[in-house]
């Protein structure tokens, strides 16, 4: 009987003892700690929804309070690059990095620049304000407009979603981007990698 | 006898079962700490690889942006370790360098010293400081510490990491 007493003491020893190298008292201090740090991560990630688009994959996903909420396939820089007149370049990438939504639009106008017209081999009008650089077409029925004359916004060509195909801007599919307008907020951030 | 073998193959049996177990408290305590240094600059991107879970986790203000499950991890370094990304490595990386990689008029071999040492190259490496591999497939030599991805993983994760991106590597076995 004693010896099994003893044999049930070595067991709940072993595996009560965090690697054979805490006592009880510092195991319950470390949980402490531990939950200590979660909680200061968990204050600074907040519950605010926020957007990650994978330029890799083109996929783009809607986070909030620790879950996807939606996903999207959606169209992200060429990466081509324009040459202009003189100097003037064009790099068509997305960049990675963290934006904010800046501006929630609906029926965005785009004011087309240089590049558009350089690209269709026209002149580009003088005057930045020119009624010609108005597109009212292109961009769909909303826009999330980010730094830098970035935006999220919608596609004339659905069936190019989930290629490296635009000028920078990120592409939505039209229900896709009704939803994100929907959930997201000026301030939103959105991770771009 | 029969006691003495019962109690070693019951203490073998906790000692593996412990050593699959998720991070005990003193790493997890370690590794929470820093990714709360690392999570104050909002829009800084850095890496979670947890080799006691298998997963790559790329995160920004504490807030998890994508997840990549590990195929397979070797480690054998301190606890929790603070790492920096320095160089990734494609196959279709020119070899920096006078003349741009090029003796003779003819190209080197992409990736040239690096060739020399550890042979052909058919997927991208991204190479970390401590010296850690993440690449998609086995490195060839399986020595070095290292964590493997898909190959479509390590294009993914690529795409996020530029030189001086934090990591912090979290260890597979409790019974450091």
């Amino acid at each position: 009987m004693t010896t099994y007493r003893t044999t049930l003491l070595i067991l709940g020893s072993l595996l009560l003892s965090p690697g054979f190298s805490t006592t009880a008292d510092e195991h319950s201090a470390l949980r402490l700690r531990v939950a200590q740090l979660e909680r200061t991560l968990a204050q600074i990630r907040g519950n605010a929804p926020y957007i990650v688009i994978d330029t890799s994959k083109n996929e783009l996903a809607i986070w909030r309070e620790g879950k996807i909420i939606r996903t999207a396939t959606c169209a992200t820089g060429s990466g081509k690059v324009l040459l202009g007149k003189g100097d003037d370049e064009w790099n068509f990438l997305t960049p990675r990095r963290v934006f904010r939504v800046q501006k929630k639009t609906r029926n965005p106008v785009w004011k087309k620049p240089v590049w558009a017209f350089v690209e269709k081999n026209e002149e580009a009008p003088v005057l930045p304000w020119s009624f010609e650089r108005l597109d009212p077409n292109t961009l769909g029925a909303y826009a999330l407009e980010l730094e830098d004359r970035y935006a999220i916004h919608g596609t004339l060509y659905p069936l190019l979603l989930g290629r490296h195909i635009t000028h920078g801007c990120v592409r939505l599919g039209d229900e896709d981007l009704a939803a994100a307008f929907e959930i997201v907020r000026v301030g939103t951030p959105v991770y771009v990698f | 006898m029969w006691l003495a073998l019962t109690l070693g193959l019951l203490a073998t049996m906790i000692g593996t079962l412990r050593a699959q177990a998720p991070s005990h408290p003193s790493i997890r305590a370690q590794a929470l700490a820093l990714e709360v240094d690392l999570a104050q600059d909002p829009d800084r991107y850095y890496l979670i690889v947890d080799l006691s879970e298998h997963f790559i986790d790329l995160k920004a203000g504490a807030r998890r942006l994508k997840r990549w499950k590990l195929l397979d991890s070797l480690y054998d370094g301190a606890p929790v370790t603070l790492m920096t990304f320095k160089q990734h490595l494609a196959p279709s990386t020119p070899e920096p360098g006078p003349n741009r990689g090029r003796i003779g008029g003819r190209s080197l071999p992409l990736d040239f010293k690096g060739r020399l040492t550890e042979g052909p190259r058919s997927t991208s490496r991204l190479y970390f400081q401590p010296p850690f591999l993440i690449q998609g497939g086995l490195p060839s030599r399986p020595q070095l510490n290292h964590a493997v991805l898909s190959g479509q993983d390590i294009r993914s994760l690529t795409s996020a990491l530029e030189p001086g991106t934090p990591a912090i590597l979290i260890p597979a076995s409790e019974m450091r």
